[in-house]
């Protein structure tokens, strides 16, 4: 087990794109890092990198402490979960987990004492002499999984591995992959697009953009207080409500487009003027009485979830769509206008140009 | 190229010297060596040469024959390719369409593929025999006195009848393959939008295939230039006289048959060039194909 | 509804199945290019049972005659030509062995380049690309004077090495094997160094069985090309004993010529034996020989 450290480590490719602009961070031992992020923000550049298959232009990786920019990925002491799972289609399935052992010429009785102990974990036992063409794709997940077990590395590096599959398995596995970690005690790094495997998996999140790291911190960090509109965006579903408008003298409302003001209960450190977004989840808009209210929100049409109620809705002087996430079975109608309101820890503000939190 | 790779000094060029060294000895060598001797007059003894500059290729170009031959050899390859093309896509598409019977049409229709070419030739001059063909009892039913061999469009004839047979299976193979890639889906909204099977075959199939077809109009193209050389020599039982050849043919008879080296090398270097315009061409069309799919 | 159902089900019980005229006419002209296909060597197979006799007085015939082990073993045992030196069987051998030896030089010299070509970044790479790929121009029939006496001046004629190596001086193996690799996913290469596989390994523990299928393939393709060769062998062996069948076939016409009673049976049956075994494997193993053929051109 082991902590790996990024010391400002960046990516250039001969063509001069640059994938990763100084990743600066450390991953703790035994801890769930979820690497997170739209495609193209280099995420998995990052990921390759600390396995070795990825040259790094500048900076440093160290696992455990040691440096290992030129070190053999099969001597990083990682192993890494690939997307499409990357099994050697012509071997077992024991032939697979064995591979790699094989050529650490570790004993045969080893390897099947670790191939067993994998296999039983992973409940693979019935499927071990079966090629990967012959199981599904879940099955074929876990033998990637039971790939990395085997070797007992020091980190594991997951690339995406859940997304082939479909949202039931998805789920499942999701949770699988979260008591292996408990039991495992080892450090997971882990790549991911989408936002709700990185809220239900992670210790910490590392959000990326273009290149660059954006936010690291718990789940609950980047839901409750993001550190910049993109983050903001990013996380939480439906996406967090936007409005555009310019900071009044005040310093305690905004104005929109329309002349109109929004009210801010906050503090806010910014000069009078300053164009902003306000940010607020729907699901913390709160009914309230019309004087009291921030948003007169006019209902465009309402998705019926069952156990939530999602409203769409428009507000005059608000270029974005709005909507409004409420408890349970609400009817409402096109056209009803809503009063409404959040709390002041519930509302986020955007520096408008450099999209980074003022509040 | 892969977007990881190994970086090992001495590897690679260990891996490549078998087929580099006999590329070079093999092709290389002998290619440079049609360049140059393209330039030289031989003396029929082979005992020294003179730099006569572009006169070989003067004296093949307007050589009587040369001009014949030359036009021979479009004609046999304008019909090889559009015969054997248009039965292949016909039968493909009929192959494509059943299902009952489907894989044995599939190897009736593919199998001769694996003849050889001279073998296919000896089996036409049997069935094209004077006295015993039952091809030339045939014609002459038609009212046609077939006589191969002696009328310079019959052997023609024969030649193209035989090398037709011969390429049919490998275009069959290709259109299939091409016909059996169009998306089920594709097919389906088609028929959905389209009812006739005829007009669908055209709006619909034959764009998609294209790119299949022009492929195998330059694999054609080239079996008809140089692959029918078994064919040839063996229906004009190796005397041509006064019967049609190609210009591989020719290329063959001056620099065997006549020792006349310079001419023929000279010949060799045109035929280059011919290919490599007609390779370019396949290749500058192969990497836009990309798109397609 | 019940009531609709009721009255709809006897008029379609009686309704006959259409006639499907497009699918008999499918078949129709199927049937016909298979037949086509067939017919002449199905004649030659059943003329070649025919003594020279018969064949010259009556034709093609359609039926097998009583002279067909006599004429293939004729075919096969009894030596012909000029010289009396070569016999069928010695033709078949040396068949397969210009058959085989050049699909296994072939492949194995090509898997390595295109190894070395889509999995190594290396000074001249590029370089080396071109050189392999710019033999696909030009086919060996025209510079087959000068190949000819490139492999007369290292006083190869005459002999295996001379007939198969400058027939592997081509980068179509190369090339289907280059476009293989390149459809092998990344992943798996990323797979094999974490599992501490370096090149040598990668190739023979991954690459390789991974290619079973294109290898097979090619075999199929190479072997029936290099069965097939004509011209070449023509040119190459002037001894008689290192003829191929279907160098072999030029011979049999040429004792023909003049003679009176040319020997029909003999070489009907020659031509038989000479389109058997690349028939045999292309039909035995067709469905390795399409996905080969037709999917190695993307």
């Amino acid at each position: 087990m082991a902590n790996v450290t990024l010391d400002t480590v960046r990516k250039t490719y001969p063509n001069g794109y640059q994938a990763v602009q100084g990743a600066d961070f450390q991953i703790r031992d035994g801890e769930f890092i979820v690497l997170v992020g739209p495609s193209g923000c280099g995420k998995s550049t990052l990921l390759r990198m600390i396995a070795g298959l990825e040259d790094i232009t500048d900076g440093n990786i160290l696992i455990d402490n040691t440096v290992v920019n030129d070190v053999d990925p099969a001597r990083r002491d990682i192993a890494m979960v690939f997307q499409n799972y990357a099994l050697y289609p012509h071997m077992s399935v024991r032939q697979n987990m064995a591979y790699g052992l094989k050529n650490q010429r570790m004993p045969k009785s080893e390897i099947a004492d670790r191939i067993e102990e994998a296999a039983r974990t992973l409940r693979l036992e019935d499927y071990l002499e079966r090629k990967p063409g012959q199981l599904s794709g879940g099955q074929r997940q876990r033998v990637a999984m039971g790939r990395a077990i085997v070797r007992h590395p020091k980190v594991f590096l997951f690339d995406e591995p859940l997304s082939n599959l479909d949202a039931k398995l998805r789920t499942q596995l999701r949770a699988e992959l979260k008591a292996l970690h408990k039991r495992l005690e080892a450090t997971f790094v882990y790549v991911t697009h989408d936002q709700v495997e990185a809220m239900s998996l992670a210790d910490r999140i590392i959000i990326m953009s273009a290149g660059q790291v954006e936010q690291i911190g718990t789940p609950m960090d980047l839901y409750l207080r993001p550190a910049s509109r993109f983050v903001a965006d990013f996380i939480g579903s439906p996406a967090m409500n936007i409005v555009h408008g310019a900071l009044a003298d005040d310093q305690a409302s905004v104005v929109l487009a329309d002349g109109s003001a929004l009210r801010l209960p906050l503090a806010v450190n910014a000069a009078a003027g300053t164009k902003v977004d306000v940010g607020v989840r729907p699901e913390h808009l709160e009914a309230v009485a019309p004087e009291a209210a921030q948003f007169q929100l006019t209902v465009d049409f309402v998705e019926q979830l069952g156990a939530d109620t999602v409203v769409h809705g428009y507000q005059k002087g608000v270029e974005n769509p709005l909507a409004l996430r409420l408890t349970g079975i609400h009817a409402l109608d096109a056209g009803e206008v809503l009063s409404l309101a959040a709390s002041a820890d519930h509302l986020h503000l955007f520096d408008s140009v450099s999209g980074q939190r003022l509040n | 190229m892969k977007r990881v790779q190994f970086s090992r000094p001495l590897f690679p060029y260990l891996l490549l010297v078998p087929q580099l060294s006999i590329i070079l000895i093999f092709f290389y060598w002998p290619a440079a060596e049609a360049i140059r001797s393209s330039f030289y007059l031989e003396d029929p003894f082979g005992f020294s040469s003179t730099f006569v500059g572009f006169d070989n290729y003067h004296d093949a170009v307007t050589g009587s024959e040369y001009g014949n031959i030359a036009h021979f050899t479009l004609v046999f390859t304008g019909l090889v390719a559009f015969f054997s093309l248009s039965l292949a896509l016909l039968l493909a598409a009929k192959a494509d369409a059943v299902i009952r019977g489907a894989k044995s049409y599939r190897i009736f229709l593919m199998w001769v593929y694996a003849v050889a070419p001279p073998v296919a030739g000896l089996m036409g001059i049997l069935l094209f025999d004077q006295s015993l063909g039952p091809l030339t009892q045939l014609a002459e039913f038609f009212g046609w006195d077939l006589r191969l061999g002696v009328n310079y469009w019959d052997t023609a004839t024969a030649m193209i009848v035989i090398s037709v047979w011969k390429q049919v299976p490998i275009n069959f193979i290709f259109f299939l393959a091409g016909l059996q890639s169009i998306p089920r889906s594709v097919r389906e909204a088609a028929i959905i939008d389209d009812p006739s099977s005829v007009s669908r075959f055209f709006s619909i199939t034959f764009p998609l295939l294209a790119p299949t077809a022009f492929f195998l109009l330059i694999i054609n193209i080239t079996y008809a230039l140089f692959d029918t050389f078994g064919v040839i020599d063996i229906v004009l039982k190796g005397e041509p006289g006064n019967n049609p050849i190609t210009l591989v043919y020719k290329v063959f008879l001056d620099g065997f048959r006549g020792n006349d080296l310079g001419g023929s090398s000279a010949q060799s270097v045109i035929l280059m060039v011919l290919v490599l315009i007609l390779t370019v061409f396949q290749f500058r069309f192969m990497e836009r194909r990309v798109h397609y799919s | 509804m019940t009531d609709v159902q009721s009255t709809m089900a006897p008029q379609s019980t009686q309704r006959r199945k259409p006639i499907k005229w497009r699918l008999i006419g499918d078949h129709a002209i199927l049937i016909a290019g298979s037949l086509l296909m067939l017919l002449p060597v199905l004649m030659v197979l059943t003329t070649s049972s025919y003594d020279n006799v018969t064949i010259h007085k009556e034709g093609i015939q359609f039926l097998f005659g009583d002279q067909l082990v006599e004429n293939y073993q004729q075919a096969l045992f009894e030596k012909g030509g000029f010289t009396k030196t070569v016999d069928g069987a010695r033709m078949l051998m040396n068949s397969l062995i210009l058959g085989f030896g050049f699909a296994v030089g072939k492949i194995v010299i090509s898997m390595m380049a295109a190894y070395a070509i889509v999995y190594f970044r290396f000074r001249f790479g590029t370089v080396a690309f071109w050189v392999i790929f710019t033999t696909l121009l030009l086919p060996l029939e025209v510079r087959i004077l000068p190949s000819y006496e490139v492999v007369q001046s290292l006083g190869m004629l005459n002999s295996f090495s001379g007939l198969i190596i400058p027939l592997i001086a081509s980068a179509t193996g190369t090339f289907y094997f280059r476009q293989f690799f390149r459809s092998v996913p990344e992943e798996l290469l990323e797979a094999a160094r974490i599992d501490g596989a370096g090149p040598l390994k990668f190739f023979v523990d991954i690459l390789v069985p991974l290619s079973q299928t294109m290898i097979a393939a090619m075999f199929i393709i190479m072997f029936v090309f290099g069965w097939n060769q004509y011209l070449w062998p023509t040119l190459m062996t002037t001894d008689e004993s290192m003829f191929t069948l279907v160098r072999g076939i030029k011979q049999i016409m040429q004792v023909w010529i003049g003679a009176n009673i040319p020997d029909y049976g003999l070489a009907m049956a020659l031509a038989i034996i000479a389109m058997t075994p690349p028939v045999a494997i292309v039909i035995f193993f067709q469905s390795w020989f399409v996905k080969g053929l037709t999917e190695s051109d993307k």
